[in-house]
Protein backbone atom coordinates (compact mmCIF):
# COMPACT_ATOMS: atom_id res chain seq x y z
CA UNK A 1 0.00 0.00 0.00
CA UNK A 2 1.36 2.94 -0.86
CA UNK A 3 2.52 5.03 1.94
CA UNK A 4 0.69 9.09 2.19
CA UNK A 5 0.66 11.61 4.72
CA UNK A 6 -2.21 13.22 5.07
CA UNK A 7 -1.90 16.99 5.76
CA UNK A 8 1.50 18.62 6.38
CA UNK A 9 1.27 16.65 9.77
CA UNK A 10 5.32 15.97 10.87
CA UNK A 11 4.97 13.33 13.26
CA UNK A 12 7.87 13.16 16.20
CA UNK A 13 7.16 13.64 19.57
CA UNK A 14 8.00 17.35 21.22
CA UNK A 15 6.59 19.49 23.83
CA UNK A 16 4.23 20.98 21.21
CA UNK A 17 2.62 18.24 19.60
CA UNK A 18 1.83 17.07 23.04
CA UNK A 19 0.07 20.26 23.45
CA UNK A 20 -4.05 20.08 23.61
CA UNK A 21 -5.27 21.11 19.64
CA UNK A 22 -7.62 23.63 21.27
CA UNK A 23 -4.98 25.81 23.06
CA UNK A 24 -3.14 25.60 19.57
CA UNK A 25 -5.88 26.59 17.48
CA UNK A 26 -6.40 29.67 19.59
CA UNK A 27 -2.68 30.43 19.88
CA UNK A 28 -2.31 30.69 16.11
CA UNK A 29 -5.74 32.56 15.84
CA UNK A 30 -4.50 34.69 18.42
CA UNK A 31 -1.07 34.96 16.80
CA UNK A 32 -2.46 35.64 13.69
CA UNK A 33 -4.71 38.81 14.64
CA UNK A 34 -1.58 40.06 16.64
CA UNK A 35 0.55 39.84 13.28
CA UNK A 36 -2.68 41.83 11.61
CA UNK A 37 -2.99 44.23 14.41
CA UNK A 38 0.96 44.71 14.61
CA UNK A 39 2.44 47.71 13.22
CA UNK A 40 5.74 47.84 13.78
CA UNK A 41 8.71 46.20 12.90
CA UNK A 42 10.12 45.49 16.49
CA UNK A 43 6.86 44.10 17.01
CA UNK A 44 7.13 41.63 13.57
CA UNK A 45 9.97 40.80 15.16
CA UNK A 46 8.47 39.79 18.26
CA UNK A 47 6.13 37.57 16.12
CA UNK A 48 9.08 36.14 14.51
CA UNK A 49 11.00 35.11 17.47
CA UNK A 50 7.90 33.50 18.62
CA UNK A 51 7.40 31.44 15.23
CA UNK A 52 11.05 30.21 15.69
CA UNK A 53 10.70 29.44 19.23
CA UNK A 54 8.15 27.47 18.63
CA UNK A 55 9.34 25.33 15.51
CA UNK A 56 12.18 24.63 17.56
CA UNK A 57 10.16 23.63 20.35
CA UNK A 58 8.62 21.50 18.17
CA UNK A 59 11.50 19.74 16.89
CA UNK A 60 10.19 21.38 13.15
CA UNK A 61 13.38 21.78 10.65
CA UNK A 62 13.82 24.79 9.15
CA UNK A 63 13.97 23.44 5.76
CA UNK A 64 10.29 22.50 6.61
CA UNK A 65 8.90 25.51 7.88
CA UNK A 66 10.36 26.95 4.34
CA UNK A 67 8.97 24.25 2.50
CA UNK A 68 5.30 25.71 3.66
CA UNK A 69 6.40 29.16 2.04
CA UNK A 70 6.75 27.62 -1.37
CA UNK A 71 3.27 28.28 -2.58
CA UNK A 72 3.19 32.27 -2.15
CA UNK A 73 6.19 33.02 -3.69
CA UNK A 74 4.45 34.32 -6.64
CA UNK A 75 2.29 36.21 -3.66
CA UNK A 76 4.86 37.26 -2.61
CA UNK A 77 6.94 39.03 -5.25
CA UNK A 78 3.75 40.43 -6.25
CA UNK A 79 3.14 42.11 -2.93
CA UNK A 80 6.84 43.00 -2.77
CA UNK A 81 6.71 44.67 -6.19
CA UNK A 82 3.40 46.02 -5.65
CA UNK A 83 4.15 47.85 -2.66
CA UNK A 84 7.62 48.77 -3.83
CA UNK A 85 6.34 51.37 -6.66
CA UNK A 86 2.82 52.73 -4.83
CA UNK A 87 4.32 53.90 -1.73
CA UNK A 88 5.26 56.59 -2.46
CA UNK A 89 7.03 58.04 0.95
CA UNK A 90 10.00 59.09 1.64
CA UNK A 91 13.43 60.23 0.18
CA UNK A 92 13.20 58.94 -3.79
CA UNK A 93 16.39 56.50 -3.96
CA UNK A 94 15.71 55.73 -7.74
CA UNK A 95 13.81 56.48 -10.73
CA UNK A 96 13.49 55.05 -14.07
CA UNK A 97 10.45 56.23 -16.10
CA UNK A 98 7.31 56.15 -14.17
CA UNK A 99 8.48 53.84 -11.81
CA UNK A 100 10.14 55.49 -8.17
CA UNK A 101 11.50 53.84 -5.58
CA UNK A 102 11.13 55.25 -2.33
CA UNK A 103 12.77 54.34 1.12
CA UNK A 104 9.20 54.43 2.60
CA UNK A 105 8.43 52.23 -0.40
CA UNK A 106 11.05 49.67 0.91
CA UNK A 107 10.16 50.24 3.97
CA UNK A 108 6.33 49.07 3.66
CA UNK A 109 7.59 46.10 1.03
CA UNK A 110 9.41 44.34 3.31
CA UNK A 111 7.19 45.07 6.02
CA UNK A 112 4.00 43.48 3.98
CA UNK A 113 6.19 40.86 2.77
CA UNK A 114 7.11 39.83 6.53
CA UNK A 115 4.04 39.88 7.65
CA UNK A 116 2.86 37.47 4.62
CA UNK A 117 5.83 35.46 5.91
CA UNK A 118 5.07 34.83 9.29
CA UNK A 119 1.24 34.27 8.38
CA UNK A 120 2.01 31.44 6.64
CA UNK A 121 4.79 29.81 8.33
CA UNK A 122 2.78 30.88 11.75
CA UNK A 123 -0.44 28.83 10.26
CA UNK A 124 2.16 26.32 8.69
CA UNK A 125 2.90 25.56 12.88
CA UNK A 126 -0.31 24.43 13.58
CA UNK A 127 -0.84 21.71 10.66
CA UNK A 128 3.33 20.59 11.21
CA UNK A 129 2.34 19.69 14.81
CA UNK A 130 -1.49 19.23 14.77
CA UNK A 131 -2.55 15.49 13.04
CA UNK A 132 -6.11 16.02 11.37
CA UNK A 133 -8.03 13.80 14.00
CA UNK A 134 -6.43 16.15 16.44
CA UNK A 135 -7.33 19.12 14.60
CA UNK A 136 -10.93 17.66 13.83
CA UNK A 137 -11.51 17.07 17.92
CA UNK A 138 -10.38 20.39 18.87
CA UNK A 139 -12.34 21.97 16.49
CA UNK A 140 -15.62 20.39 17.55
CA UNK A 141 -14.77 20.96 21.14
CA UNK A 142 -14.36 24.59 20.49
CA UNK A 143 -17.52 24.79 18.18
CA UNK A 144 -19.85 23.15 21.28
CA UNK A 145 -21.03 26.56 22.62
CA UNK A 146 -22.34 27.18 18.93
CA UNK A 147 -24.46 24.37 19.79
CA UNK A 148 -26.64 26.55 21.45
CA UNK A 149 -27.23 28.93 18.10
CA UNK A 150 -28.17 25.25 16.36
CA UNK A 151 -25.28 25.46 14.53
CA UNK A 152 -23.85 21.29 13.56
CA UNK A 153 -20.67 21.32 15.63
CA UNK A 154 -21.12 17.68 15.74
CA UNK A 155 -22.42 17.13 12.43
CA UNK A 156 -19.74 19.30 10.84
CA UNK A 157 -16.67 17.11 13.13
CA UNK A 158 -18.20 14.05 12.04
CA UNK A 159 -18.32 15.01 7.86
CA UNK A 160 -14.33 16.23 8.59
CA UNK A 161 -13.45 12.87 9.98
CA UNK A 162 -15.20 10.69 8.07
CA UNK A 163 -13.83 13.17 4.84
CA UNK A 164 -10.61 12.34 6.29
CA UNK A 165 -10.85 8.82 6.81
CA UNK A 166 -12.01 8.17 3.10
CA UNK A 167 -8.92 10.22 1.54
CA UNK A 168 -6.41 7.33 1.38
CA UNK A 169 -9.39 4.95 0.22
CA UNK A 170 -10.40 7.08 -2.64
CA UNK A 171 -6.69 8.05 -3.19
CA UNK A 172 -6.26 4.03 -3.65
CA UNK A 173 -9.44 3.43 -5.97
CA UNK A 174 -8.45 6.56 -8.19
CA UNK A 175 -5.25 5.15 -9.03
CA UNK A 176 -7.29 1.50 -9.51
CA UNK A 177 -9.27 3.19 -11.90
CA UNK A 178 -6.92 5.18 -13.77
CA UNK A 179 -5.24 1.66 -14.25
CA UNK A 180 -8.24 0.37 -14.98
CA UNK A 181 -9.13 2.79 -17.74
CA UNK A 182 -5.38 2.99 -19.07
CA UNK A 183 -5.57 -0.77 -19.73
CA UNK A 184 -8.77 0.17 -21.86
CA UNK A 185 -6.55 2.89 -23.97
CA UNK A 186 -7.43 5.89 -22.08
CA UNK A 187 -4.96 8.17 -22.00
CA UNK A 188 -4.45 10.63 -19.33
CA UNK A 189 -0.64 12.04 -19.85
CA UNK A 190 -0.79 13.28 -23.18
CA UNK A 191 -2.88 14.93 -26.10
CA UNK A 192 -5.03 18.76 -26.38
CA UNK A 193 -5.69 19.94 -22.76
CA UNK A 194 -9.58 19.31 -24.34
CA UNK A 195 -8.57 15.65 -24.94
CA UNK A 196 -7.00 15.17 -21.54
CA UNK A 197 -9.97 16.50 -19.76
CA UNK A 198 -12.30 14.35 -21.28
CA UNK A 199 -9.99 11.65 -20.21
CA UNK A 200 -10.39 12.71 -17.20
CA UNK A 201 -14.22 12.12 -16.86
CA UNK A 202 -13.54 8.47 -17.17
CA UNK A 203 -11.64 8.95 -14.32
CA UNK A 204 -14.07 10.92 -12.31
CA UNK A 205 -17.70 9.45 -13.09
CA UNK A 206 -16.46 6.01 -12.17
CA UNK A 207 -14.87 7.57 -9.16
CA UNK A 208 -17.87 9.50 -8.53
CA UNK A 209 -20.65 6.56 -8.42
CA UNK A 210 -17.86 4.40 -6.02
CA UNK A 211 -18.34 6.89 -3.99
CA UNK A 212 -22.07 7.77 -3.34
CA UNK A 213 -22.30 3.73 -2.85
CA UNK A 214 -19.63 3.74 -0.27
CA UNK A 215 -21.88 6.52 1.84
CA UNK A 216 -24.46 4.54 1.16
CA UNK A 217 -22.76 1.49 2.83
CA UNK A 218 -21.14 3.60 5.68
CA UNK A 219 -24.71 5.05 6.43
CA UNK A 220 -26.15 1.58 6.84
CA UNK A 221 -23.04 0.60 9.10
CA UNK A 222 -23.12 3.75 11.28
CA UNK A 223 -27.02 3.12 11.72
CA UNK A 224 -26.68 -0.38 12.47
CA UNK A 225 -23.75 0.67 14.72
CA UNK A 226 -26.83 3.15 16.78
CA UNK A 227 -25.66 6.34 15.33
CA UNK A 228 -27.99 9.05 15.78
CA UNK A 229 -26.08 12.52 15.72
CA UNK A 230 -24.38 13.67 18.19
CA UNK A 231 -27.57 13.77 21.36
CA UNK A 232 -26.62 11.67 24.28
CA UNK A 233 -23.10 10.60 22.43
CA UNK A 234 -19.81 10.19 24.71
CA UNK A 235 -16.60 10.40 23.73
CA UNK A 236 -13.43 7.55 24.35
CA UNK A 237 -10.98 10.41 23.99
CA UNK A 238 -12.29 13.23 26.20
CA UNK A 239 -9.52 16.68 25.63
CA UNK A 240 -8.10 17.58 28.35
CA UNK A 241 -6.05 20.89 29.28
CA UNK A 242 -2.61 20.13 31.20
CA UNK A 243 0.20 22.28 32.94
CA UNK A 244 2.26 22.69 29.13
CA UNK A 245 -1.07 24.32 27.88
CA UNK A 246 -0.79 27.12 30.40
CA UNK A 247 2.20 27.71 30.01
CA UNK A 248 1.74 27.89 26.02
CA UNK A 249 -1.11 30.79 26.75
CA UNK A 250 1.06 32.62 29.05
CA UNK A 251 3.55 32.70 26.39
CA UNK A 252 0.89 33.47 23.79
CA UNK A 253 -0.47 36.19 26.19
CA UNK A 254 3.53 37.66 27.18
CA UNK A 255 3.52 38.22 23.12
CA UNK A 256 -0.06 39.95 23.00
CA UNK A 257 1.26 42.00 25.88
CA UNK A 258 4.88 42.92 24.30
CA UNK A 259 3.37 43.94 20.74
CA UNK A 260 0.30 46.46 22.79
CA UNK A 261 3.24 47.39 24.68
CA UNK A 262 5.31 48.43 20.95
CA UNK A 263 2.00 49.64 19.68
CA UNK A 264 1.83 52.50 22.55
CA UNK A 265 4.97 53.39 23.81
CA UNK A 266 7.16 53.08 20.44
CA UNK A 267 4.37 54.35 17.87
CA UNK A 268 4.28 57.72 20.05
CA UNK A 269 7.99 57.78 19.67
CA UNK A 270 9.22 57.33 16.56
CA UNK A 271 7.26 58.55 13.02
CA UNK A 272 4.94 55.82 11.83
CA UNK A 273 7.94 53.62 9.18
CA UNK A 274 4.97 51.83 7.89
CA UNK A 275 2.78 54.65 6.49
CA UNK B 1 -18.52 -26.79 17.13
CA UNK B 2 -21.09 -29.56 19.10
CA UNK B 3 -25.07 -29.82 19.06
CA UNK B 4 -24.83 -29.50 22.69
CA UNK B 5 -24.76 -26.02 23.21
CA UNK B 6 -27.73 -25.39 21.12
CA UNK B 7 -29.78 -27.71 23.69
CA UNK B 8 -28.70 -26.17 27.06
CA UNK B 9 -30.63 -22.97 26.11
CA UNK B 10 -33.71 -22.62 24.49
CA UNK B 11 -34.71 -19.07 24.49
CA UNK B 12 -35.22 -17.90 21.36
CA UNK B 13 -32.88 -14.72 20.53
CA UNK B 14 -34.11 -14.24 16.98
CA UNK B 15 -37.84 -14.97 16.34
CA UNK B 16 -39.28 -14.33 12.46
CA UNK B 17 -43.05 -14.72 12.16
CA UNK B 18 -44.75 -14.96 9.09
CA UNK B 19 -42.20 -12.10 7.76
CA UNK B 20 -42.90 -10.74 4.26
CA UNK B 21 -40.47 -7.80 2.68
CA UNK B 22 -40.32 -5.67 -0.06
CA UNK B 23 -38.03 -2.79 -1.24
CA UNK B 24 -41.25 -0.57 -3.01
CA UNK B 25 -44.55 -0.61 -2.49
CA UNK B 26 -45.70 -2.12 -5.71
CA UNK B 27 -42.95 -4.15 -6.30
CA UNK B 28 -41.99 -7.69 -5.77
CA UNK B 29 -41.64 -9.67 -2.28
CA UNK B 30 -37.59 -10.14 -2.14
CA UNK B 31 -38.73 -12.01 1.58
CA UNK B 32 -41.60 -14.30 1.54
CA UNK B 33 -43.47 -15.42 4.20
CA UNK B 34 -40.34 -16.67 6.19
CA UNK B 35 -40.61 -18.34 9.76
CA UNK B 36 -37.28 -18.66 11.33
CA UNK B 37 -36.20 -19.08 14.84
CA UNK B 38 -32.88 -18.89 16.39
CA UNK B 39 -32.09 -19.82 19.74
CA UNK B 40 -29.50 -18.54 22.13
CA UNK B 41 -25.82 -19.93 21.35
CA UNK B 42 -26.51 -21.27 18.37
CA UNK B 43 -24.90 -20.59 15.57
CA UNK B 44 -26.70 -20.47 12.02
CA UNK B 45 -25.45 -20.61 8.93
CA UNK B 46 -27.70 -18.59 5.50
CA UNK B 47 -26.76 -20.25 2.57
CA UNK B 48 -28.11 -19.00 -0.92
CA UNK B 49 -26.61 -17.30 -4.18
CA UNK B 50 -26.44 -13.77 -5.18
CA UNK B 51 -30.23 -12.04 -5.24
CA UNK B 52 -31.70 -14.78 -2.60
CA UNK B 53 -32.35 -12.20 -0.14
CA UNK B 54 -30.35 -13.52 2.52
CA UNK B 55 -28.63 -9.62 2.77
CA UNK B 56 -32.51 -8.67 3.02
CA UNK B 57 -33.03 -11.06 6.07
CA UNK B 58 -29.49 -10.00 7.92
CA UNK B 59 -30.98 -6.64 7.49
CA UNK B 60 -34.11 -7.66 9.28
CA UNK B 61 -32.45 -8.88 12.23
CA UNK B 62 -31.37 -5.16 13.68
CA UNK B 63 -34.27 -2.95 12.81
CA UNK B 64 -32.24 -1.32 9.31
CA UNK B 65 -35.46 -2.63 7.28
CA UNK B 66 -38.62 -2.81 8.78
CA UNK B 67 -41.48 -5.89 7.69
CA UNK B 68 -43.88 -5.24 5.14
CA UNK B 69 -45.49 -8.35 6.66
CA UNK B 70 -44.96 -10.16 10.01
CA UNK B 71 -42.78 -9.27 12.82
CA UNK B 72 -39.70 -9.91 14.19
CA UNK B 73 -38.51 -10.22 17.42
CA UNK B 74 -34.91 -9.86 18.82
CA UNK B 75 -34.29 -11.02 22.07
CA UNK B 76 -38.13 -10.68 22.81
CA UNK B 77 -38.09 -7.01 21.30
CA UNK B 78 -39.92 -6.03 18.26
CA UNK B 79 -37.56 -4.26 15.73
CA UNK B 80 -41.09 -1.95 14.97
CA UNK B 81 -41.00 -0.40 18.43
CA UNK B 82 -38.98 2.65 18.12
CA UNK B 83 -38.21 3.04 22.14
CA UNK B 84 -36.49 -0.31 21.73
CA UNK B 85 -34.57 0.36 18.62
CA UNK B 86 -31.14 1.23 19.93
CA UNK B 87 -31.13 -1.88 21.89
CA UNK B 88 -32.48 -4.10 19.23
CA UNK B 89 -29.24 -2.88 17.37
CA UNK B 90 -26.97 -3.34 20.64
CA UNK B 91 -28.08 -6.29 21.00
CA UNK B 92 -27.88 -7.33 17.35
CA UNK B 93 -24.39 -6.52 16.41
CA UNK B 94 -23.93 -6.03 12.46
CA UNK B 95 -21.01 -7.10 10.08
CA UNK B 96 -20.81 -5.95 6.45
CA UNK B 97 -19.12 -6.96 3.67
CA UNK B 98 -17.25 -4.28 3.11
CA UNK B 99 -14.40 -3.74 5.35
CA UNK B 100 -13.64 -0.15 4.65
CA UNK B 101 -17.20 1.05 3.72
CA UNK B 102 -18.17 0.35 8.00
CA UNK B 103 -15.03 1.72 9.69
CA UNK B 104 -15.69 5.34 10.70
CA UNK B 105 -12.80 6.38 12.66
CA UNK B 106 -8.82 7.03 11.36
CA UNK B 107 -7.91 5.11 14.23
CA UNK B 108 -8.46 1.55 15.21
CA UNK B 109 -9.13 2.12 18.79
CA UNK B 110 -11.92 4.82 17.92
CA UNK B 111 -13.61 3.38 15.64
CA UNK B 112 -14.26 0.00 17.99
CA UNK B 113 -15.71 2.70 20.25
CA UNK B 114 -17.98 4.64 18.04
CA UNK B 115 -20.94 1.90 18.65
CA UNK B 116 -20.08 2.28 22.44
CA UNK B 117 -20.20 6.28 22.06
CA UNK B 118 -23.42 6.03 20.23
CA UNK B 119 -25.51 4.39 23.14
CA UNK B 120 -23.95 6.95 25.50
CA UNK B 121 -21.83 4.28 27.59
CA UNK B 122 -19.65 6.48 30.05
CA UNK B 123 -15.84 7.06 29.52
CA UNK B 124 -14.56 5.24 31.97
CA UNK B 125 -16.57 2.16 31.18
CA UNK B 126 -15.45 2.78 26.92
CA UNK B 127 -11.81 2.49 27.77
CA UNK B 128 -12.18 -1.05 29.03
CA UNK B 129 -15.27 -2.30 26.75
CA UNK B 130 -12.46 -1.20 23.90
CA UNK B 131 -9.71 -2.88 25.06
CA UNK B 132 -11.76 -5.99 25.86
CA UNK B 133 -13.26 -6.06 22.38
CA UNK B 134 -9.96 -5.68 21.01
CA UNK B 135 -8.76 -8.51 23.09
CA UNK B 136 -11.33 -10.75 22.20
CA UNK B 137 -10.12 -10.41 18.34
CA UNK B 138 -6.64 -10.79 19.04
CA UNK B 139 -6.12 -7.09 17.51
CA UNK B 140 -4.97 -5.51 20.93
CA UNK B 141 -1.68 -5.02 19.27
CA UNK B 142 -3.40 -2.86 16.64
CA UNK B 143 -4.99 -0.34 18.65
CA UNK B 144 -3.10 2.48 17.32
CA UNK B 145 -3.57 2.19 14.19
CA UNK B 146 -4.61 3.56 11.43
CA UNK B 147 -7.38 1.20 9.70
CA UNK B 148 -6.55 1.39 6.02
CA UNK B 149 -3.02 -0.01 6.99
CA UNK B 150 -4.49 -3.19 7.74
CA UNK B 151 -5.09 -6.64 6.22
CA UNK B 152 -8.49 -7.09 4.86
CA UNK B 153 -8.78 -9.72 7.70
CA UNK B 154 -7.39 -7.59 10.38
CA UNK B 155 -10.06 -4.84 8.71
CA UNK B 156 -13.37 -7.06 9.71
CA UNK B 157 -11.83 -8.28 13.09
CA UNK B 158 -11.97 -4.92 13.50
CA UNK B 159 -15.30 -4.69 12.78
CA UNK B 160 -16.59 -7.49 14.69
CA UNK B 161 -14.75 -5.35 17.53
CA UNK B 162 -16.72 -2.44 17.17
CA UNK B 163 -20.12 -4.68 16.98
CA UNK B 164 -18.13 -6.60 20.58
CA UNK B 165 -17.86 -3.47 22.02
CA UNK B 166 -21.15 -2.98 22.23
CA UNK B 167 -21.75 -5.71 24.49
CA UNK B 168 -24.40 -7.65 22.11
CA UNK B 169 -26.11 -11.26 22.45
CA UNK B 170 -26.23 -11.65 19.01
CA UNK B 171 -23.41 -11.69 16.07
CA UNK B 172 -24.55 -11.38 12.78
CA UNK B 173 -22.25 -11.60 9.44
CA UNK B 174 -23.62 -10.63 6.30
CA UNK B 175 -20.68 -12.13 4.03
CA UNK B 176 -18.02 -10.74 5.97
CA UNK B 177 -15.22 -13.07 4.13
CA UNK B 178 -16.98 -12.35 0.72
CA UNK B 179 -14.27 -9.52 0.35
CA UNK B 180 -11.22 -11.47 1.67
CA UNK B 181 -8.43 -13.59 0.34
CA UNK B 182 -8.83 -17.04 2.06
CA UNK B 183 -6.29 -16.50 4.72
CA UNK B 184 -8.59 -13.36 6.01
CA UNK B 185 -11.54 -15.53 5.80
CA UNK B 186 -9.83 -18.32 8.10
CA UNK B 187 -9.05 -15.86 10.42
CA UNK B 188 -12.68 -14.08 11.03
CA UNK B 189 -14.29 -17.78 10.31
CA UNK B 190 -11.94 -19.06 13.42
CA UNK B 191 -12.37 -15.48 15.35
CA UNK B 192 -16.05 -15.58 15.02
CA UNK B 193 -16.17 -19.38 16.38
CA UNK B 194 -14.37 -19.22 19.27
CA UNK B 195 -16.96 -15.82 20.40
CA UNK B 196 -19.76 -18.34 19.90
CA UNK B 197 -18.22 -20.95 21.93
CA UNK B 198 -16.05 -18.97 24.90
CA UNK B 199 -18.50 -15.96 25.34
CA UNK B 200 -21.86 -17.87 24.55
CA UNK B 201 -22.99 -15.14 21.25
CA UNK B 202 -25.53 -16.31 19.27
CA UNK B 203 -23.59 -16.15 15.35
CA UNK B 204 -26.17 -15.36 12.26
CA UNK B 205 -23.55 -16.46 9.31
CA UNK B 206 -24.33 -15.20 6.13
CA UNK B 207 -22.54 -16.81 3.29
CA UNK B 208 -22.31 -18.16 -0.07
CA UNK B 209 -19.41 -19.92 0.08
CA UNK B 210 -20.28 -23.95 1.16
CA UNK B 211 -17.16 -24.89 3.22
CA UNK B 212 -18.10 -22.37 5.78
CA UNK B 213 -21.03 -23.59 6.61
CA UNK B 214 -19.64 -27.15 7.52
CA UNK B 215 -19.20 -26.90 11.77
CA UNK B 216 -22.78 -24.74 11.82
CA UNK B 217 -25.01 -26.20 14.15
CA UNK B 218 -28.16 -24.88 11.78
CA UNK B 219 -28.00 -24.60 7.80
CA UNK B 220 -30.58 -22.53 5.96
CA UNK B 221 -30.43 -22.95 2.34
CA UNK B 222 -32.51 -19.57 0.42
CA UNK B 223 -33.66 -19.50 -2.76
CA UNK B 224 -35.82 -16.51 -4.27
CA UNK B 225 -36.84 -15.43 -0.85
CA UNK B 226 -37.83 -18.13 0.84
CA UNK B 227 -35.83 -20.55 3.17
CA UNK B 228 -35.79 -23.95 0.76
CA UNK B 229 -34.11 -26.41 2.85
CA UNK B 230 -32.96 -26.45 7.06
CA UNK B 231 -31.18 -28.85 8.64
CA UNK B 232 -27.58 -29.82 10.08
CA UNK B 233 -25.06 -29.13 7.41
CA UNK B 234 -24.67 -33.18 7.63
CA UNK B 235 -28.30 -33.77 6.65
CA UNK B 236 -27.91 -31.29 3.76
CA UNK B 237 -24.92 -32.01 2.10
CA UNK B 238 -26.13 -35.58 1.49
CA UNK B 239 -29.10 -34.12 -0.81
CA UNK B 240 -26.21 -33.51 -3.64
CA UNK B 241 -29.09 -33.29 -6.39
CA UNK B 242 -31.16 -30.81 -4.16
CA UNK B 243 -28.17 -28.49 -3.70
CA UNK B 244 -27.09 -29.23 -7.37
CA UNK B 245 -30.49 -27.85 -8.38
CA UNK B 246 -30.08 -24.78 -6.12
CA UNK B 247 -26.92 -23.89 -8.23
CA UNK B 248 -24.96 -24.53 -4.88
CA UNK B 249 -21.52 -26.79 -4.67
CA UNK B 250 -21.28 -28.76 -1.82
CA UNK B 251 -17.51 -29.05 -0.15
CA UNK B 252 -15.05 -30.52 -1.83
CA UNK B 253 -14.82 -33.25 0.01
CA UNK B 254 -17.97 -34.05 0.41
CA UNK B 255 -17.86 -34.39 -4.08
CA UNK B 256 -14.86 -36.40 -3.60
CA UNK B 257 -16.88 -38.75 -1.37
CA UNK B 258 -19.87 -38.67 -3.59
CA UNK B 259 -17.51 -39.33 -6.94
CA UNK B 260 -15.57 -42.20 -5.09
CA UNK B 261 -19.19 -43.78 -4.29
CA UNK B 262 -19.79 -43.15 -7.72
CA UNK B 263 -17.24 -44.94 -8.95
CA UNK B 264 -18.03 -48.27 -6.27
CA UNK B 265 -15.38 -46.82 -3.38
CA UNK B 266 -17.41 -47.43 -0.07
CA UNK B 267 -16.99 -44.37 1.82
CA UNK B 268 -19.98 -43.12 4.00
CA UNK B 269 -22.37 -40.46 2.00
CA UNK B 270 -22.46 -37.76 5.24
CA UNK B 271 -18.59 -36.76 4.32
CA UNK B 272 -17.93 -32.77 4.84
CA UNK B 273 -14.15 -32.03 5.64
CA UNK B 274 -11.03 -33.12 4.52
CA UNK B 275 -10.30 -34.68 7.92
CA UNK B 276 -13.01 -37.18 7.39
CA UNK B 277 -12.41 -37.96 3.91
CA UNK B 278 -8.61 -38.80 4.79
CA UNK B 279 -10.41 -41.63 7.64
CA UNK B 280 -12.82 -42.74 5.90
CA UNK B 281 -10.50 -44.20 3.12
CA UNK B 282 -8.19 -45.35 5.88
CA UNK B 283 -10.65 -47.17 6.63
CA UNK B 284 -11.54 -48.43 3.47
CA UNK B 285 -7.95 -49.29 2.81
CA UNK B 286 -7.77 -51.56 5.63
CA UNK B 287 -11.23 -53.01 5.22
CA UNK B 288 -9.94 -54.59 1.62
Amino acid sequence: MREMTLGQYYAVNSPVHALDPRTKILSVISMMALIFLCRTFCGLAACACFVLAVSFAGHIPLSKMMSSLKAIYFLLLFTFLLNVFFNQSGAVLWQWGILNLTSGGIKRALFMALRLVLLVTGAGLLSFTTSPIELTDGLESLMTPLKKLRFPAHEIAMMMSIALRFIPILTEETDKIRKAQTARGANFDSGSLYKRAGAVVSLLVPLLVSAFRRAEELAMAMEARCYHGGEGRTRLKVLRFHASDAVAAAVVLALAAFIAADQTVIVSLLPDWTG
Amino acid sequence: MDRVCVEKSMTDMIDMRNVSYRYEEDGRDVLQNINLTVHTGEFVCVLGHNGCGKSTLAKLMNGLFQPTAGTVLVSGMDTRSENDIFRVRACAGMVFQNPDNQTVATVVEEDVAFGPENIGVPQKELRDRVDRALAAVGMSAYAKKEPHRLSGGQKQRVAIAGVLAMEPKLLILDEATAMLDPRGREEVLSTVKKLNREKQITVVWITHFMEETVEADRLLIMDQGRICLEGTPRELFAHTEDLRALKLETPPAAQIAQTLREHGIDVPNDILTPEELTDALWAFRSKT
